[in-house]
């Protein structure tokens, strides 16, 4: 009870127009804090003694030299000002919580004696780094540029695609230590107000410490975190999150973080690249029916080989069934066992190559590939089709764009291994009843995730299987609930004048 | 009163008629040709015309209660005690249908793919998916129709392949033995068109009820057509005294398709069909754990369905059915869905225009 109060009497406590008094204080609540600058000044202008506080490597020290303090020290002007200084963002304040929080995130602030505010400026000047090509999503034709890790910056490059008033921002600070910045950004003619609603009241009701990354976030907003699909999309790509926005959907941009969520989305959107819109239509069609197909064999082309040989050869045609009995017959395995160590080696190798260097990387690659996967074969581990198999449904998992639904395919293709060891082709079709009961129970923030597939609305099919010509596309998806649906009008109008 | 979720058109429209065509489909030809002979075709016609008259008394029956289903139109009319009595009709109705259409399956699956495995294993399989689709309702029940349909929209382009060593004089002359075989068909065909019942639940969830009517006569036709596409695709290709003989003989023509890369295509073809087939056994289990639960008062239905799931498994680990039980259940369901689907709409029809008459006559 008695710390309740003082926590209280702490977030209410006001300075006291004493400058000594406030450094004083500053210098006890900052302890073991070297970082921690107070430079004392005299104020040209009135002849104050002032103080000014900040920590040493969250600001921009030439804003504080040439901003603050030389125009504190050496000019002297209109007498009506507060005091005189070239930083654009200036706040008056006189809570302690409130000056010491904004100590912590990299601003100033200014204590002027006799005056019972102190005065926050915006002096932040955090490390950052260049913007460079997202790595997990690079594009062929569309621009090479990926968020970073500062959030005003990444707002600026969606801003850019987007010049429109009606894009708004609601800002929201999440996690009690980390107090980072959540800013949500929505078309507000165009995005659906439940849609806005939703986000806002579970963004609102996060109580932890600190988001550190994205991820963390889209894991307490998500429907069905322990679904092993994924109903939030995270992009590195101002394009794409712009496009996003257009299309009718929210953008969650999280301080310190260099990807951005998207939601609500589709199954349908984890296929889409931005490349897609940019390439012509028709290799665009092709290779988005690609990514479906690959995504069906990443799932079942093990469990499809496991079947065939323990259960069902009888459907293997003549010839290729004495090739197959010859390679198996050397294996000393049954063919889940053979399939799980094949696996297994590939997800180690995969993970190994991520935390290597690149050049490293590359060498491990390929001679886990080539020679591991020749020497078993030689040694009479594994059979060769074992090898053709899991090297194609491994490639088959990497066209798959995003890095989530990879992850979720990679997981579904053993449960399916198992099941079809267990019943053959009616254990693959169970399996496969039961990803699909899951596609269609799941809901991306409260819509229907295996839309435009079921429920069925033929006008989402423009962008699904094929991608249809962009002069079709006049309305935005149905799946995004956009209030406005009229994107363009005729935009190939110049045919019609001919 | 809980959100009702809604069900589309389209939706309602493929519900109903993959529980039509899904466990009736592989034995209609022979059961046809052995009432018929190659003049089977003929009484689907008259199948069809039965199911869309069933299908018109329904919706006027429902039109009374468009939010609730049968069970709250009859607690209106009749009483709670009626309505409870209803609900446990349908309750045992449906859990026999589910219960044929997991006896059908499973023992197809046993003949032609899995012959080893028992059957109640093969049950247990089936009943992870229903479980997981059928206690989220309609809506996902309505969802997961329409996938199925997506993609079982090869089918009839294989079948049209057979016709390859189609012999079409087979079916003539038409009509040889004259009208009354066919006549006396006819008797067999409600069995193929249960489904339509489907809609005395179904009703409330509509999102556009006027077109209810619609959607039924379409899905009744799709359904006849199909019906009619293997029938005849059958009796071309085998011959008059051979179709009786064959179990399944829409999974025997496919022995007639070759392909270079896959032999016997029947099996995997078998494989691929359960999900057709597990289009009456979902929405089945539902309305089960839905009329248990009228029936006990509670809201679980997810428990109830859990229940039901684990007796069905049960019954089949403790009787293990053969194809002489369906055909026994088959010939029961007959009946009993005549009943059920085609003469309890047009009862309560008229019991609720009568009351309506009487309620109205002693107001003014």
């Amino acid at each position: 009870m008695m710390k309740e109060r003082s926590a209280n009497h702490e977030q209410e406590e006001q300075i006291t127009p004493c400058l000594n008094e406030s450094i004083g204080r500053i210098q006890d609540m900052f302890t073991d804090t070297p970082d921690l600058i107070v430079r004392k000044l005299t104020i040209k202008q009135t002849g104050e003694k002032a103080a000014i506080v900040y920590m040493e490597e969250l600001t921009d020290k030439t804003c504080i030299n040439h901003d603050i303090l030389a125009p504190l020290q050496l000019e002297s002007g209109n007498p009506s000002d507060d005091f005189i200084t070239n930083v654009g963002y200036v706040k008056p304040e006189s809570l302690w919580a409130k000056l010491r929080l904004n100590l912590m995130l990299g601003n100033s602030v200014l204590f002027i004696e006799g005056r019972g505010t102190a005065y926050i400026l915006d002096t932040k000047g955090l490390p950052t780094r260049a913007i460079e090509d997202p790595q997990q999503e690079p594009s062929l034709k569309g621009a090479h540029q990926g968020f970073i890790e500062i959030g005003s910056q990444n707002i600026a490059m969606i801003r850019r695609y987007i010049p429109d008033q009606e894009l708004k921002l609601r800002r929201y600070i999440v996690g009690r230590r980390g107090q980072t910045a959540v800013t949500l950004m929505y078309l507000e003619d165009v995005a659906h107000p439940e849609i806005i609603k939703v986000f806002e009241e579970r963004i609102q009701s996060i109580d932890v410490d600190a988001i550190i990354n994205t991820g963390e976030l889209a894991e307490f907003i998500e429907d069905q975190p322990l679904a092993l699909l994924p109903q939030i999309l995270t992009t590195e790509r101002p394009d794409t999150a712009a496009s996003q926005i257009l299309q009718g959907r929210c953008v969650v941009v999280v301080d310190g973080s260099p990807s951005v969520l998207v939601a609500p989305v589709t199954f349908m959107s984890f296929f889409q690249t931005v490349d897609d819109y940019s390439s012509r239509w028709s290799i665009s069609s092709f290779l988005r029916m690609l990514r479906i197909f690959a995504f069906f064999i990443a799932i079942f082309l093990p469990g499809f080989y496991i079947s065939v040989i323990s259960y069902h050869f009888e459907i293997i045609p003549m010839k290729l069934l004495l090739t197959l009995g010859e390679s198996r017959g050397q294996v000393p395995f049954p063919p889940f066992v053979e399939a799980i160590i094949m696996e297994i080696t590939l997800e180690m190798l995969r993970e190994a190559g991520v935390r290597l260097p690149a050049p490293i990387g590359q060498t491990v690659g390929i001679v886990g590939g080539i020679v591991i996967g020749q020497a078993v074969v030689q040694a009479g581990l594994i059979s060769n089709v074992m090898v053709i198999v899991v090297a194609f449904t491994a490639i088959s998992s990497f066209i798959i764009p995003n890095q989530d639904m990879m992850a979720a395919v990679r997981l579904m293709r053993f449960m399916i291994m198992v099941l079809a060891t267990w019943f053959g082709f009616i254990g693959m079709v169970v399996g496969m009843m039961t990803i699909m009961g899951r596609l269609i129970t799941l809901n991306s923030l409260d819509t229907s995730y295996s839309t435009p597939i079921a429920p069925f609305k033929a006008a989402d099919w423009k962008d699904t299987l094929l991608r249809v010509p962009l002069w079709l596309m006049n309305n935005r998806p149905l799946s995004t609930r956009a209030i406005q649906a009229k994107r363009q009008g005729r935009n190939r109008g110049w045919k019609e004048k001919q | 009163m809980k959100t009702i979720r809604q069900v589309s058109t389209l939706q309602f429209t493929l519900m109903v008629s993959a529980f039509q065509i899904s466990v009736a489909f592989l034995s209609l030809p022979r059961e046809l040709a052995r009432q018929a002979g190659t003049d089977g075709w003929i009484a689907i016609f008259f199948g069809w015309g039965m199911a869309t008259l069933a299908s018109a008394a329904l919706v006027k029956v429902m039109k009374n209660s468009p939010d609730g289903s049968i069970l709250d139109l009859i607690q209106r009319y009749m009483g709670v005690w009626p309505s409870k009595m209803a609900a446990f009709i349908f309750m045992a109705y449906y859990l026999l249908l589910a219960y044929d259409g997991f006896m059908i399956a499973s023992l197809v699956i046993k003949l032609w793919l899995l012959p080893s495995t028992y059957i109640y294993v093969l049950v247990l399989l089936l009943l992870i998916p229903t479980f997981q689709i059928a206690q989220h309702g309609f809506q996902v029940i309505g969802r997961y129709s329409e996938i199925v349909a997506l993609i079982s929209i090869w089918i009839p382009f294989v079948y049209l392949t057979t016709l390859r060593h189609a012999r079409w004089l087979y079916l003539l002359p038409v009509l040889k033995d004259g009208w009354l075989p066919v006549l006396s068909t006819v008797k067999i065909m409600f069995y193929p068109m249960l489904g339509i019942g489907l809609a005395f639940f179904i009703y409330p969830h509509l999102v556009k009820k006027e077109k209810a009517l619609t959607a039924m006569v379409i899905s009744n036709t799709l359904t006849c057509l199909v019906y009619l596409g293997i029938t005849l695709v059958c009796y071309v290709y085998f011959s008059p005294d051979e179709i009786g003989k064959f179990n399944d003989p829409v999974i025997s023509i496919m022995k007639s398709i070759e392909l270079q890369f896959i032999e016997r295509i029947e099996v995997p073809f078998i494989a691929f069909y359960l999900f057709v087939f597990s289009c009456i056994w979902i929405p089945s289990m539902h309305l089960v754990s839905m009329n248990s639960a009228w029936l006990l008062g509670k809201d679980k239905e997810r428990g109830h369905l859990a229940v039901w799931c684990f007796a069905v498994a049960v019954s089949f680990f403790i009787y293990r059915p053969s194809f002489i039980d369906v055909a026994r259940v088959n010939n029961f369901l007959n009946l009993a869905g005549f009943v059920m689907e085609f003469a309890l709409p047009v009862c309560v029809l008229l019991y609720v225009a009568m009351t309506k008459k009487v309620r109205g006559g002693r107001r003014s």
